[in-house]
């Protein structure tokens, strides 16, 4: 694989995690306070 | 590291002033809330505690939702329509799925790219769609997390008043969602609109969002 896609793989992933977190966080945090 | 940092510039700009923005929110509406709570008498909270509120989590929900459905909307309305000049547009004649050999499908593929656009079937079929399917799925969890967040903070304000709580669904076909719903999805339709539009007469030098500087108006997606 070029070297170029370790990095980019890297802002992928972080990006992917901070959507899913947040999503996931107040999700949660509706379903537990209603 | 310099060279990580060169050519992510665009994400890591991107990643930095999100985190800053969403931290920003967070402080005014830590004082909002606590500002509110006081005129109701009831008790503030600590700013670790407002993170983790249904009322910060529904300010972040509800402008996510829009934001993926616009870009999701985005990505497949411009397989199928046109605006001939724009630079959001294909050119008019490439309308539809396009050629197998133009999206270097199966043995088109180019080297490094993914095997499943090599494979056809349905793995090719799947990662054809993966932008809008991801997109859409985004769209669909964060509108979720708008209206079990906006649902909290509904009954909330409804025992604070001293009037009933309604249910999940009662909440989702109740104005007041739809009002909050609406209000994001308006301003997002309107901004992808006037940037196709914008982009035929207007130019912004080396950005790849505009058609180069002496394109004529009548050229269609030609990013300069």
């Amino acid at each position: 694989l070029p070297p170029i896609v370790r990095p980019v793989r890297t802002m992928f992933v972080v990006y992917c995690a901070l959507i899913l977190a947040g999503i996931t966080t107040y999700v949660a945090v509706g379903l537990t306070h209603s | 590291m310099r060279r990580f940092l060169f050519e992510n510039s665009l994400s890591i700009f991107f990643l930095v002033i999100t985190l800053g923005a969403i931290v920003l929110q967070s402080l005014a509406g830590h004082r909002v809330f606590n500002d509110e709570a006081m005129t109701h008498g009831s008790e503030t909270i600590p700013y670790g505690r407002y993170l983790l509120s249904s009322h910060f989590g529904q300010a972040l929900a509800e402008n996510w939702q829009s934001e993926y459905l616009q870009f999701a909307l985005f990505a497949l309305a411009t397989v199928w329509l046109v605006q001939k000049g724009s630079n959001e547009s294909k050119e008019l004649q490439s309308v539809g799925l396009e050629s197998d050999e133009k999206q270097k499908i199966g043995s088109y593929a180019a080297s490094g790219a993914s095997s499943w656009a090599r494979a056809r079937g349905w793995r090719t079929r799947i990662y054809s769609h993966s932008l809008v399917l991801v997109m859409t799925a985004i769209w669909l969890a964060s509108w979720y997390a708008q209206s079990v967040t906006g649902w909290t903070e509904y009954n909330n304000e409804q025992r604070d008043h001293g009037e009933a709580t309604v249910s999940w669904s009662g909440y989702v076909t109740n104005p007041y969602f739809w009002e909050d719903t609406l209000q994001n999805w308006q301003s997002e339709f309107l901004a992808v609109g006037s940037m196709a539009v914008l982009t035929i007469y207007l130019r912004e030098r080396g950005s790849p969002e505009s058609k180069p500087v002496g394109a004529a108006h009548a050229e269609t997606g030609t990013s300069g």
